[in-house]
């Protein structure tokens, strides 16, 4: 053999070995501390009030809201303990509760007064959120009150979700001066997990707080850790360097069943899936049609093949039941439109849309065959693969469906450009009357909704809704909305999937006791987690 | 002259950044989709006033030609940007990243070179042979498959069922009590250095290997072997040093693209390096950051070339640099 390369292979062989020694205690999480998997590292930069900070990052365990969602239809108390507007929803009053910052400091009512204020001072995009605000005043510690420009009765959605707004420390912001390119590293709020400390790029160490003013963690340190590579974050599950991860596949799910150690469990309706129709494009712009083509979606199979039974078929018109609660009008039966190809067939007929050429495809009005185009970002998703079991069925219905690769910046114009989308939202957008305004006409700030849906007495009623600050009255304008909703169906739902977890039912429990609101671990879960 | 042709090259290299800048601008601005739409796409729909006041934040109101001047100035500056993800300055974060990818980057540049090299030449001098034709098809194999898949099979072998060697991360778990350490973060690049090194000693391979071929037939290889010298001794003082010329080049130039190469590595292991933060940045459309990476990209290359051509005195005396330019 060449000395070179009995040399550098000499060499390489040497240094393996060297290495491999250091590497015989096996690496796991400390005994004490609870280690959760996340994808992306930038969770741990930035700071609360600039960073987009998804769910699941450092911040969201350190500091809290007002008030958050909860599954129950309802808001669980944050750091207002108690909240109520006057009649017409122009006036907020929370009273909140006695806490302490990280750093010992009281919280106070002007904490809140100074969030709203620097937010809107600095022009955050936050303070989109909190646009309807006139200005908000404290008549004492307890007590903060915002006075709203208009009626503003989903005041509460704003504050409390996607994302809300995260109350930061007067006494440590206001020497802020640039909040924009301001680095947090002490993550100072009133939250029950401390920031303790952290590897750039790798792990994040809280702690519990033990001063904290509801109830607190069982366990005394979380480690989230950064995988990146979904396949590599199973591994370290197997492996016992991490104790949970979150959004895990069907088919990942189904091969952990019964691993050693090692409990699937599942979140149920976090993301609802509907498919949308595009009501300006030919040949979805026709109502016929689109009534004919909400017979041929076959929800089971979907839930079946797409899902591997993770899911659960949705049909009524956008609210989803098991989270809209009687927001979901009782008269708008979903069975309207049951899967039956034989009947899409028939209707299709009816409206024009038959094969006069013998071709298995159906021509339309123009005598060209039916293609309908659908936006797909990336293969293998859960859009795509939904689209390809509509492909396959529509096929026998002898109608088209083009499957165009776009890139994700792109889906949403590329919404008004196609036929039909498949987009599976999370649940939060499927709860409250407030959300059926997804399809009044330039719904929000004058941009058109995805479907190009405009329809004067819908509009009408969404206007109405906004004023409106009686829930009765709300529930009943919403009622109107899904009639009809059911009669132009722009939307047909499909289903709304679960979220599965996996964790180390050998290390923690508890973990099936408060279902998170998205896909990953959140704070009010990890408050229920226990050693087992 | 030597001092005129640096000045020279300095001046070509500058024009060369600068070219690359225009169009790294141009393109990036050309692509579609923006931050705000891919980070929170929901948002981004259902509340423009949201957007607006993002893109006044960071000055993407300003028309393109604004942009671009003002991009240009800053950047000779020394100012490049910060990043929308990060919200911290673009060179500080690339520096970051590219600390970590240079940790698995160089051992593994150093060891697929001296590997591929050895390899190369062996094989190449034995043209045709038996362990020639064996060592082709052997690296023909190993550059077929892809990185990734080098990476997965040794984290399963030697990470999973053995044990031998951690999972992913560049420390222990430990580290946030006592800090990082040496010899954690070498036990920790073990994996992705030994796949980097599978991945890259197939190039290396190929070219040391035709390089080589080309010296066989040349005269003063002849003249060695009427000397009566024997083959190892030829290949070693005369075909090799002859064949190492064209590789400074190449050798050169593939570290500086490696390190845009090494996304799937790094993603698999976890490893914070400048190829996951190119992925990440792309897939969020992080312009500013875009931008500082390929602009880092367009310095290494320039500075590799330099660096190549002021070498090549070294391993071949009767090069001069700088005379006949």
């Amino acid at each position: 053999m060449n000395p070179i390369i009995r040399a550098s292979s000499f060499v390489f062989i040497l240094a393996l070995l060297a290495l491999m020694p250091l590497a015989d205690a096996e690496e796991t999480s400390s005994e004490a501390a609870l280690v959760m998997s996340t994808d992306s590292a930038f969770i741990m930069q930035g700071n609360m009030l600039f960073g987009i900070g998804p769910s699941g990052s450092t911040g969201t365990f350190a500091y809290e809201h007002l008030l958050t969602r909860n599954r129950e239809g309802g808001y669980d108390g944050g750091l207002a303990d108690s909240w109520e507007c006057n009649n017409d929803a122009t006036e907020w009053t929370f009273n909140l509760v006695e806490a302490q910052w990280h750093d010992g400091e009281p919280f106070t009512s002007e904490d809140v007064e100074f969030t709203y204020n620097y937010i809107t001072e600095n022009k955050l995009w936050l303070a989109s959120v909190l646009s309807m605000v006139d200005y908000v005043d404290c008549p004492d510690d307890r007590t903060v009150i915002f006075h709203m420009k208009s009626q503003s009765p989903a005041f509460l959605d704003d504050l409390s979700h996607c994302p809300g707004v995260y109350i930061v420390p007067k006494h440590f912001w206001e020497d802020i001066s640039d909040p924009t390119h301001y680095e947090d590293e002490e993550w100072i709020g009133t939250g029950p997990f401390k920031f303790d400390s952290m590897i750039l790029d790798q792990y994040v160490k809280l702690v519990a707080n033990e001063k904290y003013h509801g109830k607190k963690p069982e366990i005394r340190e979380v480690i989230i850790k950064v995988i990146p590579n979904k396949d590599a974050q199973v591994l370290a599950l197997k492996s016992g360097e991490v104790d949970v991860i979150s959004d895990v596949s069907p088919a990942v799910a189904r091969s952990l069943e019964g691993s050693n150690g090692i409990e699937v469990f599942v979140a149920p309706g976090t993301r609802g899936y509907e498919m949308g129709f595009n009501l300006k494009n030919y040949p979805t712009d026709l109502p016929e049609f689109r009534k004919a083509m909400a017979h041929a979606v076959d929800r089971d199979r979907i839930c079946d093949i797409v899902f591997d039974g993770y899911a659960t078929p949705t049909e009524t018109t956008f609210l989803m039941p098991s989270v809209a609660y009687d927001f979901v009008n009782p008269d708008v039966p979903g069975d309207d439109y049951e899967y039956d190809l034989e009947k899409a067939g028939e209707m299709l007929d009816y409206a024009g849309f038959a094969d006069l050429d013998g071709d298995g495809w159906r021509e339309g009005s123009d005598g060209e065959d039916v293609v309908m185009t659908i936006p797909i970002t990336g293969m293998g998703g859960d859009a795509s693969r939904i689209a390809e079991v509509l492909r396959e069925d529509w096929k026998e219905l002898g109608i088209k469906v083009e499957l165009k690769q776009v890139d994700s910046s792109q889906q949403q114009s590329e919404y008004h450009k196609s036929n039909f989308f498949i987009v599976g939202m999370p649940y939060l957008m499927h709860d409250d009357v407030d959300d059926l305004t997804t399809f009044e006409v330039d719904s929000h700030f004058g941009t058109p909704n995805w479907y190009d849906y405009d329809e004067p007495d819908y509009n009408a009623l969404a206007e109405e809704l906004r004023n409106t600050a009686d829930q009765n009255e709300r529930k009943e304008i919403g009622y109107r909305m899904q009639e009809i909703l059911a009669e132009d169906v722009p939307t047909v739902p499909i289903c709304s999937s679960d979220v599965i977890f996996a964790y180390r039912a050998d290390r923690f429990a508890g973990w099936e006791d408060a279902a998170p609101l998205t896909w990953s671990v959140d704070t009010k879960m990890l408050l229920h987690v226990r050693r087992a | 002259m030597k001092a005129e042709y640096l000045m020279r090259r300095a001046f070509y290299s500058f024009l060369a950044f600068m070219v690359s800048l225009t169009l790294t601008f141009v393109l990036l601005h050309l692509m579609p989709g923006d931050y705000l739409h891919s980070i929170l796409p929901y948002l981004a729909e259902k509340n423009p006033d949201a957007a607006r006041m993002f893109r006044e934040q960071f000055g993407l109101n300003r028309s393109i030609s604004e942009q671009y001047l003002l991009y240009v100035v800053n950047v000779v500056r020394g100012n490049w940007g910060y990043s929308f993800l990060y919200g911290l300055p673009v060179l500080a974060v690339i520096e970051e990243k590219l600390r970590w990818t240079l940790v698995i980057l160089f051992p593994s540049t150093v060891l697929s070179i001296l590997i591929g090299m050895a390899v190369g030449a062996y094989s190449g001098w034995r043209n045709g042979s038996k362990t020639d034709l064996s060592v082709l098809n052997f690296m023909i194999f190993v550059g077929a498959v892809p990185s990734y898949w080098w990476a997965m099979l040794l984290i399963l072998i030697f990470g999973f069922h053995l044990n031998l060697f951690p999972l992913g991360g560049y420390a222990s778990i430990e580290a946030l009590d006592v800090g990082v350490r040496i010899s954690d973060v070498l036990r920790h690049a073990a994996l992705p250095v030994t796949a980097l090194t599978i991945s890259s000693v197939p190039g290396t391979y190929y070219l040391m290997r035709n390089s080589t071929l080309q010296t066989t037939g040349e005269e003063y290889v002849l003249t060695a072997r009427s000397k009566g010298l024997r083959e190892m001794e030829i290949l070693r003082h005369h075909a090799l040093k002859n064949a190492m010329l064209p590789m400074v080049t190449v050798i050169a130039l593939e570290l500086a693209q490696m390190i845009m190469g090494s996304v799937f590595v790094e993603t698999i292991f976890s490893w914070p390096g400048l190829g996951l933060l190119t992925f990440e940045a792309l897939r969020v459309r992080d312009l500013p950051l875009l931008q500082g990476i390929f602009l880092m990209d367009t310095l290494m290359v320039i500075f590799a070339n330099i660096a190549a051509d002021l070498s090549y005195p070294l391993i071949d005396p009767r090069v001069k640099v700088g005379e006949n330019v």
